[in-house]
């Protein structure tokens, strides 16, 4: 059918031009730099949200080793003492000359 | 359609924005062509041309290089005008086929073009005058070569339905073109 009509009508129609208003480029050109920023701000994003995540992680293990661990060193110190350790014999002894010292005055 | 340089579109796809607006001076005009001659409306038809070249642009690495540049940058833009048709216009598509029209019609085809050469101006402006329905399938089917099965998928309508609008537009153009003879046969004399 597009054979029959009109050869020379089709070819002039697909040379049909106009020339657009300068809007245009600057509304595409709007829309590319508006497109630059928003993955520039995704990038961001993602940056912020890998620091917060790295933040908490660590403060996590602070709070690990400064709360928990801590009292664990302190026990270990007492059953020292208890067992009668070198630290914890020493000071029994430092006392017991301490007394002997005050029956002496 | 003028030939893109490969560098351009390199350029592009990089997102140089020097490439962009090469490659855009150097298509502006046909792909405006294309968008007038499915919409009429100006100020719509440069809306479709900022979407469809702002798509072309952001697409552009899709494209392998294995067929016409141009070819596909004209296929972006006839998909654009075709969406905002379907979103913003009633189209008229419900006429079925009439065999008995379709011969007739198919017989005096070549009546038209013999003796008038007639100007793109003038063309476009024939094509414009077209109702959307009508204007929209002879656009699909003679000038950018597709199939009444390719035309009622995009359009979503029947097969009979896009011959019986590609019918109806060719005798609407005859009509429209015949008042155009006259007016020269008149100034002949």
């Amino acid at each position: 059918m597009t054979s029959h009509f009109n050869s020379d009508f089709t070819k002039k129609a697909r040379q049909i031009e106009a020339s657009p208003s300068d809007a245009v480029w600057l509304k595409i050109e709007n829309r590319l730099l508006q497109e630059r920023l928003e993955k520039h701000k995704s990038m961001q994003r993602y940056f912020i949200a890998a620091a917060s995540f790295s933040t908490i992680l660590i403060a996590g293990f602070l709070i690990y080793y400064t709360e928990i661990q801590t009292p664990n060193i302190t026990i270990a110190q007492e059953i020292s003492v208890e067992n009668n350790s070198d630290y914890g014999y020493y000071d029994l002894k430092k006392l017991h000359q301490l007394s002997e010292a005050y029956k002496n005055l | 359609m003028q030939v893109t340089h490969p560098n351009i579109i390199e350029g592009c796809k990089r997102g140089d924005p020097n490439c962009q607006k090469q490659l855009y001076e150097l298509h502006k005009n046909t792909l405006f062509g294309v968008c007038i001659r499915y919409i009429p409306n100006h100020a719509d038809a440069e809306d479709i041309l900022s979407e469809g070249f702002f798509k072309i642009l952001s697409k552009i690495h899709t494209f392998k290089g294995d067929g016409n540049f141009e070819g596909w940058m004209r296929r972006v833009v006839v998909n654009e005008c075709l969406m905002f048709l379907r979103k913003s216009v009633n189209m008229h598509l419900t006429l079925e086929l009439n065999e008995t029209i379709t011969h007739n019609f198919e017989k005096d085809d070549d009546d038209v073009e013999s003796e008038y050469p007639f100007t793109i101006e003038e063309v476009q402006d024939a094509i414009q005058r077209l109702p959307d329905g009508y204007r929209t399938v002879f656009n699909l089917y003679v000038i950018d070569d597709l199939k009444h099965r390719e035309i009622a998928d995009v359009l979503q309508i029947s097969i009979n339905t896009s011959k019986s609008q590609l019918i109806l537009a060719k005798k609407r153009l005859r009509e429209i073109l015949k008042k155009k003879y006259s007016f020269y046969d008149k100034y002949k004399k």
